[in-house]
């Protein structure tokens, strides 16, 4: 586990070294086996390509020794950042556009939520907020309707209890 | 008909890594060819699997390296089993005689 943690934190910065060391590894690789062939007596040329083909490609080796890495999925998110930033860079249209589209989105959501916030979540500015009641007043004729608040003032008159 | 490769089983490399590397340390071509020929050139490792590995086992701690010189006289990158690639070979031998066991004995089973 700290041997992994410890590749991990080199590899991501000390890149550049890690890499050199990789490619040295491999250029001795290649070699021992272009020294080989030469002994089975073939040029040097022929032994190097035939060395190149055999390997299946350096540069595929390379990457995939670098797949293999920790914290290889941190390398490719840093890198498909750096290609996102050059592509909105390249187009400011987009670009403009895209900030935009952030910046209305971002506040009407943040003027709705204020709304929403003063009004339903957060208590109603009153001395004693659990003391508030809604009035309904029947009346057969006219259906149900909130009672006024002019008419508050005649009630709490008649009717003590109400404070 | 020469000896056929064989796609290494998954998991298997490893093994074949760890336990070339009991004896002494050795460089990735040493180690392709002793795998080779321990297995009678059944195992042919290509580097495009060989290096992803060791890269791999020496992250995991199984594995140290340094550079080093050939008997040919050039430089190269050396491998060398730590303690607990050591712990990890005896655990893979394990796991891999409860498979090659089980496996014999479904394909032997009429």
């Amino acid at each position: 586990m700290l041997a992994r943690f410890r590749s991990f934190v080199r590899n991501l910065f000390r890149r550049e070294k890690v890499g050199r060391d990789l490619d040295a590894e491999l250029d001795s690789f290649l070699e021992e086996q272009v020294l080989r062939k030469i002994a089975q007596g073939l040029s040097r040329d022929e032994a190097m390509r035939q060395a190149r083909v055999e390997a299946g490609g350096i540069t595929q080796v390379k990457e995939q020794v670098r797949g293999a890495r920790t914290g290889f999925w941190l390398e490719t998110f840093l890198n498909d950042l750096r290609y996102g930033a050059r592509g909105l860079r390249r187009s400011p249209g987009f670009a403009m556009a895209c900030v935009l589209t952030f910046a209305l989105g971002i506040g009407a959501n943040t003027a709705i939520f204020s709304m929403v916030n003063a009004l339903v979540f957060r208590a109603v500015h009153a001395e004693k907020p659990k003391q508030l009641a809604y009035f309904v007043a029947h009346q057969p004729e006219l259906g149900e309707r909130l009672f006024l608040s002019q008419l508050y003032g005649d009630t709490a008159r008649v009717a003590r209890s109400l404070r | 008909m020469g000896p056929r490769q064989t796609e290494l089983l998954q998991g298997t490399l490893d093994m074949l890594i760890l336990k070339t590397l009991t004896l002494e340390p050795l460089h990735g071509v040493g180690i392709a060819d002793r795998i080779e020929q321990v297995t009678n050139g059944t195992f042919q490792v290509g580097p495009g699997s060989l290096f992803p590995a060791l890269h791999r086992m020496q992250e995991r701690g199984w594995l140290k390296s340094a550079w080093g010189e050939t008997q040919a006289g050039h430089r190269a990158k050396f491998y060398e089993l730590t303690s607990a690639g050591r712990k990890q070979l005896q655990a893979e031998k394990q796991r891999w005689k409860t498979i090659s066991v089980a496996v014999s004995r479904a394909m032997e089973t009429n």
